[in-house]
């Protein structure tokens, strides 16, 4: 039966004060968007492998300049905390320590998707209304890198997909490298 | 924006710990409807004299043979709990106070309804899929106080409404009679 009820939404305080208090299990991953704890699907081999030679790829060729940040929480505004695959960030270590990560810090997302595909499409829009410079999606079932740039409103108005044999760069490094074949 | 969340459903036992964590501020009123926690609205004037009214009446007739339960918990399984502004419980403190209450215990539940009757409505399905014997929604814009017996599957199978002027009993306690005007 279709109720109307009024869901309870909850802010990031909030929903950081539940994980404190042990409510999501071990291995949950969950986020908040827009007050809505959202339940993420677990990550498979083949995820996880891509997430673990992106890690590699970018922490080699950072060399100290940026913060290769994975599966953690980016705080976007009072009722949203998403947790992209990986995120290239400033290193304002002191700042993340104490008050956590904002969109402004954000260089690069990188979000890895197979069953998850369409979710993570909607988080790009999250993104690009964050103003959120550049995102990656790799998607593994296409065997393709999306790439967006130059957020406006809900989108980005450059878009690219990069195939196998083909490179990228990240638009603020130019000197970071990626071949897509090296990461499907 | 239609973006396809799974959106993470929580269990009676969660939920508590959610409140015990101080995740809902004081005097914030939400329910576990399915896994779902649900805001209720404000409790407005009509609506909380009716309750007293209610409570003072149960309190006054049920002389020990069950407890007067006001805007407290009522346990309809694993995932679902239920903030019935009255309810009567067979008189088991000790148990209540360890491992809360099952469908069982309960006699009746009462839900005022103003501007909640819809939610109200469909409160009313999980009260019938629970087994709860009976039910009453003291309908303030109607001025009747309908009344629900006999459970079957999301259904209560006798239904009668009481205006002014009538009065209604519990199945429970046909000793206990109360003047519909007493509590509009």
């Amino acid at each position: 039966m279709a109720v109307s009820v009024a869901r309870r939404l909850f802010t990031v305080e909030e929903f950081v004060r539940m994980g404190e208090a042990g409510v999501f299990p071990e291995g949950e991953r969950v986020e908040l968007l827009d007050g809505e704890i959202v339940q993420l699907s677990p990550i498979g081999p083949r995820h996880g492998t891509c997430v673990a030679l992106l890690t590699e790829l970018f922490v080699a060729q950072a060399s100290r300049r940026l913060l290769v940040w994975t599966q953690s929480g980016v705080n976007f505004d009072r009722r949203t905390q998403l947790e992209p695959d990986l995120a290239l960030l400033a290193r304002r270590v002191d700042v993340f320590r104490v008050a956590g990560v904002t969109p402004a810090d954000v260089f690069l997302v990188v979000e890895v998707a197979d069953t998850s595909l369409a979710y993570d499409r909607a988080k790009i829009a999250r993104y690009a209304r964050a103003g959120i410079r550049e995102a990656w999606i790799v998607n593994l079932s296409e065997e393709v890198v999306e790439v967006y740039r130059e957020p406006h409103g809900d989108e980005y108005a450059q878009q690219m997909r990069a195939h196998r044999g083909e490179h990228l760069t990240t638009a603020a490094f130019p000197d970071i490298t990626i071949a897509v074949a090296d990461v499907l | 924006m239609a973006v396809p969340v799974a959106r993470r459903l929580f269990t009676v036992e969660e939920f508590q710990r959610m409140g015990e964590a101080g995740v809902f501020p004081e005097g914030d009123r939400v329910e576990l409807l399915d896994g779902e926690i649900v805001e209720l609205s404000p409790i407005g004037d009509p609506h909380r004299t009716s309750v007293m009214m209610l409570t003072t009446r149960f309190g006054a007739l049920v002389a020990g043979r069950a407890l007067v339960s006001c805007q407290n918990p009522v346990d309809l399984g694993r995932v679902t709990q239920l903030y019935p502004d009255l309810a009567l419980l067979a008189p088991l403190p000790e148990v209540y106070r360890t491992r809360g209450n099952t469908p069982e215990d309960v006699f009746l539940v009462v839900e005022v309804a103003d501007t909640s009757l819809a939610y109200d409505r469909a409160k009313l399905a999980r009260y019938a899929r629970a087994g709860i014997r009976e039910a009453w929604i003291v309908n303030l814009n109607d001025e009747v106080v309908e009344v629900y017996r006999e459970p079957q599957g999301d259904e209560y199978a006798r239904r009668t409404r009481a205006h002014r002027g009538e009065h209604v009993t519990p199945a429970a306690f046909s000793d206990i009679v109360i003047a519909v005007a007493d509590v509009l």
